[in-house]
């Protein structure tokens, strides 16, 4: 009995101790931490306006700004933060770059070399936002075996800026992996010729690519994209078919075969994207399937053409036409409605 | 259907101090200056011929402009009252082309007048001084304008960010102008404060997420306002949406800048929506 009690005390005395420990402990990290978060603001405070200076205003590299310890790097990543993403100047980008490649090389390195993923993340994160991808080239990156998705895209999406041609190898390799989102978000990096050479290979491309390639060259609006994006009406996708309208239609280029097709279309969605485009043609081409989508069993699809109909300035005699010899009250009706609220000036009711 | 109809009244200098007086007024309020441009003819010409003169400078003035003589000098003044001296001198360049006493040599001044201070006897005083020699004369003497204070907000979270802003405004230069800063880091406390109680023009940056108001709740706040014309807003945002866009527009924003910008490009259209704001 006695034995059990003091073998208790002594459990006791041994918890107490560990508390103690463990919140001495705390204590430290706790004012390693503090301290140093104080040195960090320090030194942000302290280059601040000479950073500032060198960034925006072609002032001189302030060397003796240049961040040497921990805390520094941390500081300088917080302060060089909006010069990446808020405000620029005329050569800020080659001046992170420089600072990056020359002074922080060898901190980047250690990172990614790194056991944990979060330095290695980290360090991804900086090379995309100030481009020194050299470091990768040294065997830390892309030939890497080892790698986690949120690795594989920060690499994706700094290749996508900063080295297509290696872009588009890791980009066939990993496509499995990335998905809509991620590849249009990287997509909207490429330049012209990036994204021509994606062209190329879009049979190939699994669809998720191809929609986000899809969405990519609409916001991109080059001409050069007009033919391809034309031609996939005829693609067996009906996804594709529908995101070609869309983008043909968000460029503002309207085409009447291509009306024609999608009017043809088993799909409303398809009939839908037709009445829209029909928009930018001209009208008298274009009348006969926009009064036929007037009628569609799908009333989206009627009140698009409806819509259409109403934007054409020429179209006041054909509707009054139609009006006469329609047996259809409800596409009449929405007609109506629709050319009185939207019509152009010519029509009187 | 109401018809003006444009008669050649021709004032005399006592007749048009009531008109320079309120132009001299309004010159603050609607940042217009106005001219008073001198024509003297250097040979006699009949009755006749000054009466087809007077009708002819009638004919060629707007309906806000107003025409008098100085009599003792054989002149006739112009005071163009929503004209500056550079549209004072395409109207000179009209005048000269179409005039209908070709031959006769014609001496000019235009005077500016941008100072609140300035009285009519001082300026026609220099005026007639300067057309008795031949050619065309322009006094700068009144064009000396009262300095401007204009407010501007920078409304944004980072407060790095917003001291960048900041020195790059302070760093602007527009003559006639002075830029006061004040920096807030949230919507709620640029509403609140007293800051934008004033009937200073103001010019506001801000993003378009902000803590606790947002800058398109800020947006409409300011466009509700009574007196709302006088607040240029410009939004930032990392959004490159055009519907986004259209619709800071549509809610009244003077413009977009998409992050990362050029703070070139940022202190360029500032500058031009200060100097704007004087024709």
């Amino acid at each position: 009995m006695i034995n059990t009690i003091w073998l208790m005390l002594w459990l006791i005395a041994i918890n107490i101790c560990c508390f103690i420990l463990l919140g001495l402990h705390l204590l430290r990290k706790h004012y390693q931490e503090s301290k140093f978060n104080n040195r960090k603001e320090l030194y942000k405070e302290r280059t601040e306006s000479s950073w500032r200076d060198y960034f925006l205003n072609d002032g001189p590299l302030p060397v003796s700004s240049i961040p040497l310890r921990k805390e520094e790097i941390e500081g300088y990543e917080e302060l060089s933060y909006i010069y990446v993403y808020s405000v620029t100047s005329e050569s800020t980008s080659q001046k992170l770059h420089l600072i990056a490649k020359k002074y922080l090389g060898n901190h980047y390195e250690k990172l990614l070399n790194s056991k944990r993923k979060g330095p290695r993340l980290k360090a991804l994160a900086r090379i995309e936002d100030y481009g020194n991808i050299e470091i990768l080239k040294e065997g830390n990156g892309a030939d890497k075996k080892t790698k986690t998705k949120e690795e594989l895209l920060l690499l994706l999406s700094i290749y996508s800026k900063y080295d297509e041609t290696t872009f588009r190898e890791l980009f066939l390799k990993y496509e499995s992996s990335i998905t809509e989102y991620e590849c249009r978000k990287m997509f909207n990096h490429l330049s012209k010729h990036a994204l021509t050479s994606l062209i190329s290979q879009f049979p190939g491309l699994e669809s998720h690519s191809r929609y986000a390639l899809i969405d990519t060259l609409s916001i991109k609006r080059e001409f050069e994209y007009i033919p391809f994006l034309k031609g996939l009406v005829n693609d067996n996708d009906r996804e594709v078919r529908i995101r070609g309208a869309k983008a043909l239609y968000t460029m503002g280029i309207g085409d009447e075969e291509v009306c024609f097709k999608l009017a043809d279309s088993q799909s409303w969605e398809e009939k839908f994207m037709a009445a829209k485009l029909a928009q930018y043609t001209n009208f008298n081409r274009v009348k006969d399937i926009l009064f036929q989508l007037l009628e569609d069993r799908e009333w989206k699809v009627r009140e698009q053409a409806a819509r259409t109909i109403a934007r054409h300035r020429d179209a006041g005699f054909w509707v009054e036409k139609y009006i006469e010899s329609s047996s259809d009250q409800y596409a009449v009706g929405i007609l109506r409605e629709i050319m009185e609220r939207e019509g152009s000036g010519s029509w009187t009711g | 259907m109401i018809t003006v109809v444009k008669t050649a009244s021709l004032f005399n200098v006592e007749e048009i101090r009531p008109f320079f007086e309120l132009s001299k007024a309004s010159i603050r309020r609607s940042r217009q200056p106005f001219t008073i441009l001198i024509l003297k003819l250097h040979v006699e010409i009949d009755a006749s011929s000054r009466t087809a003169l007077v009708q002819f400078l009638a004919k060629q003035i707007r309906l806000t402009d107003i025409l008098f003589h100085i009599d003792e000098q054989n002149a006739l003044g112009l005071l163009l009252t929503e004209s500056g001296a550079s549209e004072a001198s395409a109207l000179l360049n009209r005048l000269e082309e179409r005039k209908p006493i070709p031959d006769t040599p014609v001496t000019s001044c235009i005077i500016e007048i941008r100072n609140e201070s300035v009285e009519l006897h001082q300026v026609l005083k220099l005026g007639i001084g300067a057309i008795q020699e031949e050619g065309l004369h322009r006094i700068h003497d009144f064009e000396e304008q009262k300095t401007e204070e204009i407010k501007v907000s920078i409304v944004e979270e980072n407060s790095m960010f917003r001291r960048v802003l900041a020195t790059t405004i302070e760093s602007i230069h527009v003559k006639g102008i002075e830029l006061k800063v004040q920096l807030f880091e949230d919507g709620q406390a640029f509403l609140e404060s007293d800051w934008l109680k004033s009937a200073h023009t103001h010019i506001v940056i801000m993003n378009d997420v902000l803590p606790r108001r947002n800058g398109i709740d800020i947006l409409n706040t300011i466009r509700q306002m009574p007196n709302q014309q006088k607040f240029f807003v410009f939004m930032m945002t990392n959004n490159k949406s055009e519907e986004e866009m259209i619709l800071s527009f549509d809610r009244g924003a003077d413009g977009i800048f998409i992050k990362p910008f050029n703070i070139r490009l940022f202190e360029a259209q500032i500058k031009r929506t200060c100097k704007r704001l004087w024709r």
